[in-house]
């Protein structure tokens, strides 16, 4: 079976819906599921692996609705998310010709530097919140929540990969 | 022609992600530095929808878990049979107390005492969603404007103090935990009130020891005689009303002058397992 999908606002539509989906989800189920007392970033594995699978507009409408719809429902920093998964979704459309969409090590090198750049940015905006000893915030938001991130992000790649190729989803080869 | 020259200059991509972040860079200063961004309408609408999948997700998580661990159910009814008990005993002794006290009230208004004009007003209310939690801890609550909760209100649960609401909108308001909000709260010792200390979250460079999931706070007096285990509650200077718990001494610790005596608090409440929580307003409002 192949999916067709030209339509542009059928797949803004599905987009939306499934950011949707993933905004209930993860802010009742697994924000609630910590390893190390670090909660996993779906959201961000999430932009990260549509910005490589599908084209440009797509991606970035996806990014930063997603972002918005998080920040709105439950966060105190509106826009935050928005801009970090706004400049990850525009940052890969950029560099769409040097990533191959179904290598694995492309995702890694994304993974990585994203969740860093995730982390980056909310330690300079989110200063007025975070307390504790400097070392273990750094081992938990910057390293543990890195490894997490790029580990599920590695599975759901191997997911995404069979369905979008094997059905051509997405407009970038 | 000014537009014109500046958009051959620039590519008006380029043009157009600069301002993208501009943008996003404006409502994140505004909305945490001013808290001048409510868009309230838009807030209700996605937590409406979010906030009926959570209470039906908690309810069958809870069924199911206590389906799997009857036998720890159990253990918990026999141990709440005990409590029940101890609770009845008590309950008669408050209520001698009881008599006591109005005597002293009625003493009181004879002696033209000028009381506090502040009621606790309790709001009851579900958590609707979290956040991840990984440099703040932020929870949704199902009351807002329209049920009288009011910024900087005081979220409790059974267990003691949670945290401040943070923003409000018509049916919901967004909460901060006790843990993240840098502002102080002066507690006392319950075992002896005049054992006095504030509790001021911070980020500390020196030390190796392990402060998350912990409060952090310093007695007033360095002579006073604080011990493991001694329970914390507010002690009613400030905002917040006397005798909220607030958790329990893990660690006393001297500076390397001995100047100041830190203590490290484990909170009562259980963010974790946070679903209903109450609300009572601050006592001083600006």
């Amino acid at each position: 079976m192949r999916f067709n999908l030209n339509m542009n606002w059928m797949i803004y539509f599905i987009l939306s819906i499934v950011s949707f989906l993933l905004m209930i989800l993860e802010n009742s189920i697994f924000n609630d599921i910590k390893i190390l007392g670090v909660a996993v970033n779906y959201s961000l594995i999430y932009v990260v692996l549509i910005a490589m699978f599908l084209e440009g507009k797509y991606s970035i409408f996806n990014g930063v609705f997603l972002g918005i719809i998080m920040d709105l429902s439950v966060n105190t920093a509106i826009g935050l998310n928005g801009l970090v998964f706004f400049i990850v979704s525009y940052v890969i459309y950029a560099l769409r010709d040097k990533i191959f969409r179904e290598n694995t090590v492309s995702l890694m090198i994304l993974m990585v530097c994203s969740s860093l750049f995730d982390s980056i940015l909310k330690t300079l905006f989110l200063q007025k919140y975070i307390y504790g000893t400097v070392i273990v915030f750094f081992i938990k938001n910057f390293i543990i929540y890195t490894i997490l991130n790029l580990l599920i992000g590695i599975v759901i790649h191997k997911f995404m990969k069979k369905i979008f190729i094997k059905n051509r989803i997405g407009m970038r080869i | 022609m000014l537009m014109k020259k500046i958009s051959n200059k620039f590519d008006k991509r380029k043009i157009g992600v600069a301002l993208a972040i501009l943008t996003f860079l404006f409502l994140i200063i505004m909305s945490l530095e001013y808290h001048v961004i409510k868009l309230s309408f838009a807030s209700d609408f996605f937590n409406l929808v979010s906030s009926g999948f959570r209470k039906n997700v908690s309810r069958s998580s809870e069924e199911i878990w206590g389906v799997l661990n009857y036998k720890g159910t159990l253990e918990e009814v026999s141990k709440l049979k005990q409590e029940n008990a101890k609770f009845k005993e008590q309950f008669i002794k408050e209520k001698l107390s009881k008599n006591e006290l109005e005597e002293l009230r009625e003493l009181k208004k004879s002696l033209n005492y000028l009381e506090e004009d502040y009621k606790k007003h309790y709001i009851s209310a579900s958590v609707v969603a979290k956040n991840e939690g990984n440099f703040y801890e932020s929870f949704t609550i199902s009351a807002g404007k329209n049920d009288g909760v009011k910024k900087n209100g005081i979220i409790l649960s059974g267990e003691g103090l949670v945290g401040k609401v943070e923003e409000v909108s018509d049916d919901y308001s967004k909460c901060i935990s006790a843990l993240n909000y840098k502002s102080a709260v002066s507690f006392e010792i319950l075992r002896n009130p005049d054992f006095l200390g504030v509790l001021k979250q911070s980020m500390i460079l020196e030390t190796k020891e392990n402060y998350d999931g912990y409060m952090i706070g310093y007695m007033m007096d360095i002579k006073d005689d604080v011990l493991p285990k001694d329970i914390l509650i507010t002690s009613g200077y400030g905002m917040y009303p006397k005798g909220i718990p607030v958790g329990e001494i893990r660690k006393v610790e001297k500076d390397k002058n001995a100047l100041v005596k830190y203590i490290k608090v484990k909170p009562y409440a259980n963010f974790k397992k946070l679903d209903k929580v109450m609300i009572i307003n601050p006592r001083i409002i600006d």
